[in-house]
């Protein structure tokens, strides 16, 4: 067998080490092969030894905390046959790596061509961001009944500037745990999608309950946005785009995504009233448009009386005491 | 001094005074004053208390009098409403002015007119006399334990039938106060010409006319169930109160372009709800704001009864068609005032239909939800938004609680034909 890799995981990325001694050795000594730092390590901790036939194997040295692998304590020789091992020394973790193990495609510095430039440029990104504002400012001019001032108009801005940065710094942290990377760039574009995206929808969902007369395709959509396109866009990003760690960026997905989609859930259940939750409120089609586009012809006064007496009349004596 | 010196100049009409006073006075005691009333009737007016059986103590108080016979108390129904609502938690029982107690029955109820009859197995007293209400503007006196501080006695006016409360209720301007509802309230001669009711403080309050104590004698024998009374009353009322609105004609008023049914009875009273223009509001916007004041107490929490509506017009020559509908959106959003809890009433079902109001389109929804223990009994919200026209909006919203589905769906078909759009 050829020379290994010793991967050694840390807070600032792996560290590799070239295995192509006969022995190599491992712990806090400052006369090992492989010099470590976390204090769960023994001087000595282990050694990885090169065999007659060529075959390698793991040794714990270590008198203390000793070596897990698969949640189990090494106590004697561990050969390596099947590679990548992972193991623990201490509260270390590492990896013994075959020379040969594929690495992360490299991530572009300053991207030029491409659809996914639009996450690693930062001129995309500030373009975005500045579509997102221009998007952010129509829509709230569209809302502003009254003359523009800063109380009724520019405070709302500020606010969706503020918002769109928070949401970016925070993304750009869950990056950097689950990818080791700072990525503002990225992070930027990313959420500036999502608001625009966001922004389009709500007028689709208006669209949509005006044209059909009815809330049902708007909350499917905002069904599929919470509960699918958000987690599968933001995995694409976390795991795809930055090689985040596939554990921690899918929990990072839950906790970052679970309350919205918890509250779109709810608020769909309780349009069709499928758990036994009170609402006080009444929910109907409200939505208005200035185009008139719809699926239902208009009818007649008695039409509508005929309509809603089939449709949702009280059953006679339709109620809990009616047996008493 | 010329004016006593004038009186023996004129023997004639000292001798006539004296007739008059002759023939009058066996018919016509004197007035009474408070002080007389409450010496006379102290002992027929008893505080009426609902029980929790398991802690013995007092879940609320009101007060009542003796009626038609001696062991039979006349009061309020709100009064015993929490023994209507849980009879298996509660019982009723009275205590009198000199503090004897004991347990009552009760006999009959009158939701509408909040009355309701309870029954003791012992005496309790001479049945007190009632009549009809003086001319507005005579004295009348109020008895009753206000906020459980013993029997006591307030004296006010009749201020006359209230059209308003479909004649339910008389004004009484005097002071009543919690714990005083069920008493009796007396004329001048003693005689009992109501039931206190309600109070909205500062010597304004209401009581119920006796003769709805005399209808409701007439309603024994006693009902299976309370609560299924209950709401077949209120029931009742709200189908025949709404037939006598649908019955005749409307007055109409114009609001900017659309000719709007007003006050459809003598029951509801009108408002401008107009919210204040400003310089930079770039639309206007009127709105006229009716509700009744005849709703009726169904628990605690809950007041059925009221029919509110409103017409809400915006208009705007400097906004566009989108900018101007974001707005009309935004008011389109009508929402049923109500503080019922899952308990009470099950989730709104709606339909929302385009319908044609004289030539207009309308998106026009109608919710319902019923009563879960109040059979037939249901909530209905209403609202109907004009659409077809880019720089104008006219909404028309109506709520009505705890009433009767098909009549309201037939009151609310007649107010679509009376909004009409002025061309």
């Amino acid at each position: 067998m050829a020379a290994l890799i010793l991967e050694i995981s840390g807070r600032h990325g792996p560290q590799y080490h070239r295995v192509d001694k006969a022995i190599v050795r491992v712990g806090r000594a400052l006369d090992n092969d492989v010099i470590l730092t976390d204090p769960a390590i023994s001087p000595y901790h282990f050694a990885i030894r090169r065999g007659q036939d060529g075959t390698y194997s793991l040794q714990s040295l270590a008198d203390e905390n000793g070596i897990r692998c698969n949640s189990k304590r090494i106590t004697e020789s561990l050969p390596l046959s099947q590679l990548p091992m992972a193991f623990e020394a201490g509260r270390t973790r590492a990896r013994i790596l075959d020379p040969s193990h594929p690495v992360a495609p490299t991530r572009m510095i300053g991207c030029h061509n491409g659809k996914l430039c639009l996450f690693g440029n930062r001129g995309w990104a500030l373009a975005l961001f500045v579509l997102l504002f221009v998007l952010s400012a129509f829509d709230n001019y569209l809302s502003t009944p009254q003359l523009l001032t800063w109380e009724s108009f520019g405070e709302d801005q500020l606010i969706i500037i503020l918002t769109a940065l928070s949401l970016s710094l925070g993304l750009t942290i869950v990056n950097r745990v689950t990818s080791q990377r700072w990525d503002y760039a990225g992070s930027l574009s990313f959420v500036g999608l999502i608001l625009i995206a966001a922004i389009l929808l709500d007028q689709l969902n208006l669209f949509m309950d005006y044209y059909f007369t009815s809330q049902t395709p708007g909350l499917l959509i905002n069904l599929v946005w919470h509960l699918l396109i958000m987690p599968m866009a933001l995995a694409w990003f976390l795991i795809r785009l930055n090689h985040g760690s596939t554990g921690t960026s899918i929990l990072s997905i839950i906790i970052l995504l679970t309350p919205a989609a918890y509250i779109q859930t709810n608020e769909t259940a309780n349009y069709y009233g499928l758990f036994d939750t009170f609402d006080n409120k009444a929910h109907y089609s409200d939505a208005l448009s200035p185009w008139d586009i719809r699926r239902q012809r208009t009818i007649s006064i008695d039409s509508f009386v005929d309509s809603v007496t089939n449709t949702i009349a009280p059953k006679q004596m339709d109620t809990d005491n009616s047996d008493l | 001094m010329p004016y006593p010196a004038q009186w023996p100049n004129h023997p004639v009409w000292l001798n006539i005074f004296a007739m008059l006073a002759l023939l009058i006075a066996p018919d016509a005691p004197a007035a009474l004053d408070s002080q007389g009333v409450f010496e006379r009737h102290e002992n027929a007016v008893f505080q009426i208390r609902v029980i929790h059986k398991e802690t013995g103590k007092k879940r609320s108080i009101g007060s009542g009098f003796i009626f038609n016979r001696s062991n039979r108390l006349a009061t309020n129904y709100h009064v015993v409403s929490d023994f209507i609502d849980k009879p298996e938690t509660y019982y009723l029982s009275y205590l009198s002015a000199d503090g004897v107690e004991g347990r009552l029955r009760l006999l009959a109820v009158d939701a509408v007119h909040d009355l309701a009859l309870v029954e003791s197995d012992v005496a309790l007293g001479a049945p007190l006399s009632i009549g009809e209400p003086p001319a507005k503007g005579a004295a009348l006196f109020a008895m009753g334990n206000p906020l459980d501080l013993g029997l006591t006695i307030a004296a006010g006016t009749n201020g006359g039938v209230l059209s308003q409360t479909d004649d339910s209720r008389i004004l009484f301007s005097g002071s009543l106060n919690p714990g005083m509802s069920g008493g009796p309230t007396f004329d001048d001669a003693g005689i009992v010409v109501g039931i206190n009711v309600a109070t909205t403080r500062n010597d304004i309050s209401f009581i119920v006319p006796t003769r709805y104590l005399e209808r409701l004698l007439a309603t024994q024998p006693q009902p299976a169930s309370f609560l299924d009374e209950v709401a077949r009353q209120i029931r009742d009322y709200q189908i025949s109160y709404l037939d006598r609105i649908k019955a005749v004609d409307w007055p109409s008023n114009k609001m900017r372009d659309m000719q709007i049914p007003a006050a459809i009875s003598p029951t509801i009273r009108c408002w401008d709800a107009s919210p204040k223009s400003r310089p930079e509001h770039l639309y206007r916007r009127y709105t006229v704001s009716c509700k009744n004041e005849n709703d009726i107490f169904l628990t605690q929490q809950l007041d059925v009864g009221k029919i509110l509506y409103e017409f809400i017009w915006v208009e705007s020559d400097k906004l566009g068609p989108l900018r101007f509908y974001r707005l009309y959106q935004a008011l389109n959003a009508s929402q049923f005032g109500s503080r019922a809890t899952e308990d009470d009433v099950k989730q709104f079902r709606c339909t929302t239909r385009f319908v044609n109001v004289n030539g207009m389109d309308f998106k026009t929804t109608l919710c319902a939800r019923s009563y879960k223990r109040y059979s037939n009994l249901s909530d209905i919200l209403f609202t109907a938004a004009m659409v077809g026209k880019k720089d104008t909006g006219f909404i028309f919203n109506l709520d009505l609680s705890g009433s009767d589905f098909t009549a309201a769906t037939h009151l609310i078909a007649r107010f679509l034909k009376e909004i009409r759009w002025q061309h």
